[in-house]
């Protein structure tokens, strides 16, 4: 499962992302929930190894958010349900829109 | 203060914190706040049952009482060997005695969706449960909170309106029942010991290897719902609030009699600081619990 964005060209028009663009979990900062809660987070819902989670962590803190799983929509939505129940803020968003 | 969490050395699966009564009973007043948030505010029998004030978070102001002076060398022995309370610790002996522990720290059962029912002897955390969850039941689609307490906890699944309300008709009534259930765990945790008259005792807080999760998350909902309350918005501000609490804790212990000094808001502000930095003090240590364990089991099996 990559953490990168999925490179698209610009388009604001959600209607005109490809239908087969992935889905996206981002995880957005907030100043409440402790780093080692959120690394924890990652590394035992998503399975990532230590260093990625760690990564990942870091990337919300510093930049704001990050991109922590993507695939079909299904499965998005069940993370980012996942990650509200966890009490992260998570959101949905299509590759590229 | 607060001892953290750390593994049992029982060997029983547990992790074990120690509080002082006061503290116990501080989070358990801020845990049926937020259950009372998530159940919305017309639940009925919640007030009589929980014992809680009907505005959350307005706090006793005997605080002072539970919180201020209690040293943190006054805590790690002091568990089970003393007090009315300790034959009463159902669920592990802390001071390394030989008892074995009794009920269900034996057994691995997983919890899932049961976890609740682990303490079924807490019929009062069951019979709440059942209320807030009735109550939920009957709301046919939920709408967007308007609390932005609520909101942190149940907050919108896409930038897209449509999307989050999509989302939220069909994850709002799991979430809050998830949220309800853990947070009611954790009460029925904290009032396993009796109370103690004695405020600087601080007595054991155990919680099973397999509930850790939950009980770590009840305590990130408690935060999120006082850094809201807090007007915490950002990564600065969260670092006043430590600065803030720390000051006004200092200035209190300097000044041995020291009930006269705050002012309304600056108590309010500093009641719901130190909870917020009690809560996190003892999910960073059982997260650090957590993450230990998990790290082990993925060395043993790849």
């Amino acid at each position: 499962m990559s953490a990168q964005p999925v490179h698209q060209p610009d388009i604001d028009d959600q209607s005109s992302v490809s239908p087969d663009a992935p889905w996206q979990a981002v995880v957005w900062n907030d100043p409440v929930n402790l780093m080692n809660y959120v690394v924890y987070v990652f590394e035992s819902y998503f399975g990532y190894p230590q260093e990625k989670a760690r990564t990942l962590m870091l990337q919300v803190h510093a930049e704001g958010k990050a991109i922590v799983a993507s695939g079909a929509r299904e499965k998005i939505e069940y993370d980012v349900q996942a990650m509200h129940g966890y009490g992260l803020w998570a959101t949905m968003t299509r590759a590229g829109s | 203060m607060a001892q953290p969490f750390a593994l049992s050395p029982l060997g029983d699966n547990t992790y074990v914190a120690y509080l002082t009564t006061g503290e116990r009973l501080f989070i358990v007043r801020a845990a049926a706040d937020v259950v009372e948030l998530l159940g919305e505010e017309d639940v009925p029998g919640m007030d009589d049952s929980l014992g809680m004030s009907s505005d959350p978070f307005a706090f006793p102001t005997n605080f002072h009482d539970d919180f201020s002076a209690s040293d943190a060398g006054a805590g790690a022995g002091a568990g089970a060997g003393t007090g009315a309370g300790a034959g009463e610790v159902r669920r592990a002996e802390t001071d390394g005695d030989d008892d074995a522990p009794t009920g269900d720290h034996s057994d691995d059962a997983p919890t899932g969706d049961h976890s609740a029912d682990a303490h079924a002897d807490d019929a009062h955390a069951a019979e709440n449960l059942e209320r807030v969850l009735a109550a939920l039941s009957t709301q046919e689609f939920p709408f967007a909170p308007t609390d932005p307490a609520v909101r942190r906890l149940l907050p919108d699944a896409s930038l897209n309106p449509e999307i989050a309300a999509e989302f939220r008709k069909f994850t709002d009534f799991e979430l809050r029942e998830q949220k309800v259930q853990r947070l009611l765990m954790l009460s029925g945790l904290l009032t396993e010991v009796d109370p103690s008259s004695d405020d600087n005792e601080h007595l054991p807080l155990v919680v099973r290897a397999d509930e850790a999760e939950q009980i770590a998350s009840a305590l990130g909902d408690i935060r999120l719902v006082l850094g809201e309350r807090l007007d915490l918005h950002s990564d600065e501000e969260a670092e006043r609030l430590h600065n803030f609490v720390m000051t006004i804790q200092e200035e209190l212990l300097e000044e041995s009699e020291g009930d006269d000094e705050l002012d309304e808001d600056t108590e309010r502000r500093y009641i719901m600081g130190i909870l917020f930095e009690l809560a996190g003090y003892l999910q960073e240590s059982l997260v650090e619990c957590l993450l230990t364990d998990l790290r082990a089991r993925r060395r043993q099996r790849p």
